[in-house]
């Protein structure tokens, strides 16, 4: 027991020495601050667990997130623009201030009309995730492996299928691949439940997200040099919004191509981009998270896409035949089913936001573009049980943990994890938006 | 105060914009032999226009290039490949009929198997609205496969396949179907896909100019003298309904006719074609054939050439044409092999074609009755998957003497241009004598016609018509 105690001791000593806290992690890399809008930073782990002994991976389950891609919206980039060109008009801003006006109108035409368009970049990580995939399991993608791949019907997702694709047939020819993108499967590729929707920014959510936000206490200094006035500034803007959305700006350019040449972090310093993203941060937890403060159950909102990945992985372990199912969405949908399979324990709930980075709840660690949830499983032979089949899940290609029994781990009992899926599940209720007891 | 000088103008620029049309050498249009009657005989689908399925006789013996010249790129538009309906309405409104009559135990047992049937189709389409079918990418499939396997050179090694698509997922998804099929060929293609909206102002262009004066006042006299006669069917109201005094007072024939039809005919897109049978036979060949001519006649007269409007609707497609022409321009200049793929509609294959005058397709009439004899037939045009491809060939990358052909459907197909080596002409050719037409009309659109031309993200969906 002692022994034991030591083992575990040592092992947490290892990863709490290991990990860097949020705060370090963005003074390295500014671009952490991006959020969602991080680019793919690929896997950290670079040598996987052999697979388990005498087994072999035979079904992939996946789900990704399209690749990076501008801003869906022009108003990303205008109202920063607006709100610099109107100072300007007045005289009002510095030299500095005109520069980063003239780089905004620069950032926003090169984004005109290509709003929410997968980039080179986000096409590229596409096609590395699915050679990585080929090259870690490439016993899946033997022969004329079945590869069913499925996007939502929005054109990046679609692109984001076609480039994956088009890399596996490079590897193989053979495969036998299908693929698709209908307003029929939406209903659990891009589930939107509206009912859940309304409840996110609740009153009480709502109320809890501005005290947080009091207590950061963001500044804004950072803005001052942008103006030759501060009484303007004082009176006229408001230094919260202009800052986030300059640093939103600032976030999508790592995407772009334009973003070789242009840049906005010079504008933040890592302390100031580290507050904003606590904000966006913590607005991700409550909005998508397991947030205590709306009923703990925004996660479910992803209900129909984790019954469906039960579903087809159980019709796969069942047959011979090997199998690849790949879907295709957004982040929307990846975050909250990370937290509903409590994957690396994101699902769980609090009333302290400051939990969130102590227990590693990052959102760009979780949905970053391309960001991708892989379930990997294996068995002996065809003739084992469904009952003896293992799997492991990866986190953006990176081995993750899950709520149950861990003597294999990162290897899990499928039958393990189904069970604990079908009762979570089975514990919601729809009508009353809340977890039975 | 009111300001009449834009209508002089317009008045003058139609006299202005017949001439670039009709001073192509006219065509001979291909069909004229066969009466479009005989095809429907042989195969009722054929009248579907715009959802006829893409012909599978491909394979026409090609004609040799000039010695020496060998194929390098490709310049294609297609349109996407077999679809489902891309709305509820076109079932859902004959469906209601036929129920309120049900309900009203107005059917008659035919009645009732028609309302069947079209209840499964409705249901079996339920989400899937505009929705590429199977056969749709098998289209798209053998088409890529064929053009490799019939240029090969154009593909070899690291050759570039730039494909561009609109951004509906049927084009996207026709694309992929297209460019995997390439890939398994030969994977060391190199490949970039790009769905934007930055390429709607030449991939799906529909200048709201001209589509708001497609159907003119003399367009909409003539397609209704056309359509009269044409568009009731007595035969049928006494085949579905009891009692025909309450079909006239409650249903609406001539939508039922046409939307049940319609519905008949796209299924052979779908894998319903396999279990439908009902609906297609409450029509007879001569009720099919009316509806192809209606069909016909409205396609002319909305992405035609038809003078019933002015003649210019096919310049919508001025801006893919010029595309077209500067994407190969910029390819002849370097050492390099491949093809530029695009994938759009039949609203842009059918104008593109006509503005090309391929085959005859310039053909101009105020009488919508010689649109048949004439061998004007859009359904030949833009089945699904329909497509264009320019095939260019050169001896070396230094040859100046640049030469390519047009696919049609990947068939042959004849430019009003002289060539002394038709059905190959010289790219010099086809590039000053189009430049010049295109320029003809920009300029005789004056500074008015100009602003039209906005490169919005949503121009290409208000007022175009019943195609896609």
């Amino acid at each position: 027991m002692k022994k034991l105690l030591l083992v575990a001791f040592g092992a947490l000593f290892c990863l709490l020495s290991r990990a860097q806290s949020a705060q370090e992690e963005i003074r390295e890399n500014i671009l952490c601050t991006a959020s969602n809008y991080m680019a793919y930073p690929g896997p950290t782990q670079q040598m996987l667990t052999p697979s388990p002994d005498g087994m072999e991976a035979f079904y992939i389950s996946h789900y990704g997130r399209h690749g990076s891609r501008f801003h869906t919206k022009p108003s990303m980039y205008n109202q920063p623009y607006n709100t610099l060109a109107k100072a300007d008009s007045l005289g009002k801003l510095s030299p500095l201030g005109r520069d980063v006006l003239l780089r905004l109108d620069i950032i926003r035409q090169d984004a005109d009309n290509r709003w929410g368009d997968l980039t080179p970049l986000g096409a590229e990580q596409h096609q590395l995730i699915a050679r990585r995939m080929i090259e870690r399991f490439p016993e899946v993608f033997e022969g004329r492996t079945d590869v069913e791949a499925r996007s939502t019907t929005v054109g990046r997702c679609i692109l984001s299928m076609e480039y994956a694709l088009m890399e596996m047939l490079t590897y193989n020819p053979m495969l036998n691949i299908h693929q698709d993108a209908t307003h029929r499967d939406m209903y659990y590729l891009n589930q939107q439940d509206k009912e859940l929707m309304h409840m996110k920014f609740n009153k009480p959510a709502k109320a809890w997200y501005s005290e947080y936000m009091r207590k950061l206490n963001f500044q804004g200094r950072m803005l001052q040099p942008l103006f030759n006035d501060s009484t303007y500034v004082r009176q006229h803007i408001k230094t919260y919004d202009l800052a986030l959305q300059l640093l939103l700006v600032a976030a999508i350019m790592q995407n772009t191509e334009l973003g070789e040449m242009v840049t906005l972090y010079d504008l933040f310093t890592p302390e100031d981009a580290y507050i904003l993203w606590k904000a966006g941060n913590a607005y991700w937890y409550i909005g998508w998270g397991a947030a205590d403060v709306n009923g703990a159950i925004q996660p479910y909102s992803q209900r129909n896409l984790l019954r469906r990945i039960i579903e087809d992985a159980d019709k796969a372990v069942s047959q011979p035949k090997k199998r690849v199912e790949l879907r295709f969405g957004h982040e929307t949908v990846l975050l909250p089913l990370a937290c509903l399979m409590n994957i690396n324990g994101y699902g769980f709930t609090t009333h302290d936001l400051e939990q969130l980075e102590i227990r590693r709840w990052l959102n760009y660690r979780i949905c970053p573009m391309a960001s991708n949830i892989q379930l990997i499983f294996y068995r002996h032979s065809v003739n084992d049980s469904p009952d003896d089949v293992l799997f492991k899940v990866l986190l953006n290609e990176n081995e993750a943990t899950l709520p149950l029994p861990d003597e294999m781990a990162p290897y899990y009992r499928w039958k393990d994890f189904r069970k604990y899926c079908l009762e979570k599940l089975d514990k919601y209720d729809e009508k009353e938006m809340k977890v039975k007891n | 105060m009111m300001n009449f000088a834009h209508i002089k103008q317009e008045h003058k620029i139609k006299v202005w914009l017949l001439l670039p049309l009709s001073l192509f050498i006219f065509m001979p249009l291909s069909s004229s032999a066969q009466s479009a009657f005989e095809f429907i005989y042989n195969n009722r689908n054929f009248s579907a226009v715009n959802d006829n399925l893409y012909p599978e006789d491909i394979d026409p013996p090609p004609t040799a290039p000039p010695a020496g010249k060998r194929p390098f790129y490709i310049s294609h538009y297609g349109r996407h490949g077999s679809r489902y309906l891309t709305n509820r309405k076109g079932y859902e409104l004959p469906y209601q009929m036929l129920c309120k009559a049900d309900s009203a135990k107005q059917l008659t047992r035919i009645g009732r198997d028609a309302r069947t049937e079209l209840g499964q189709i409705l249901a079996d389409a339920e989400g899937r609205w505009g929705d590429l079918t199977e056969y749709g990418k098998q289209q798209q499939e053998a088409i890529a496969e064929r053009m490799m396997r019939n240029f090969p050179e154009a593909f070899e090694g690291y050759a570039f396949i730039d494909g561009h698509s609109t951004n509906v997922p049927r084009c996207i998804l026709s694309m992929g179907a297209a460019v995997m099929r390439m890939k398994m060929e030969n994977p060391k293609l190199n490949v970039t896909l790009t769905s934007s909206h930055r390429d709607s102002w030449y991939l799906n262009h529909q200048d709201r100019h001209l589509r708001d004066s497609a159907m003119s006042y003399a367009a909409q006299r003539a397609y209704d003298a056309f359509s009269a006669p044409r568009s009731k069917n007595a035969r049928l109201m006494e085949w579905l309904f009891v009692d025909t005094a309450y079909a006239k007072r409650e249903m609406n024939e001539e939508d039922l006719n046409y939307y049940l039809l319609k519905a008949a005919l796209v299924q052979q897109n779908t894998h319903m074609r396999d279990s439908c049978g009902v609906l297609i036979n409450l029509f007879t060949y001569e009720d099919i054939h009316k509806f192809w001519q209606k069909e016909n006649a409205w396609w002319y007269i909305n992405y035609g050439p038809s003078p019933l409007n002015g003649g210019h609707q096919p310049y919508n497609q001025r801006f893919l044409l010029r595309q077209i022409i500067q994407e190969a321009d910029s390819v002849i200049q370097q050492d390099v092999r491949g093809a530029t793929l695009r994938f759009g509609h039949e609203s842009v294959v059918l104008p593109l074609v006509c503005l090309l005058g391929l085959n005859g397709y310039n053909y101009q009439t105020l009488d919508l009755e010689t649109l048949e004899s004439s061998g004007w037939w859009a359904c030949l045009v833009f089945p699904m998957a329909s497509n264009l491809q320019f095939v260019f060939y050169r001896s070396s990358p230094e040859d100046e003497d640049v030469v390519f052909k047009v696919l049609l459907n990947e068939k042959e197909a004849l430019l009003p241009l002289s060539s002394d080596i038709a059905p190959y002409y010289h790219w010099r050719d086809f590039r000053s004598h189009y430049l010049q037409m295109l320029d003809n009309y920009e300029l005789s659109l004056g500074t008015e016609g100009k602003g039209v031309h906005s490169h919005l993200p949503h121009h290409g969906k208000k007022s175009v018509g019943t195609g896609w």
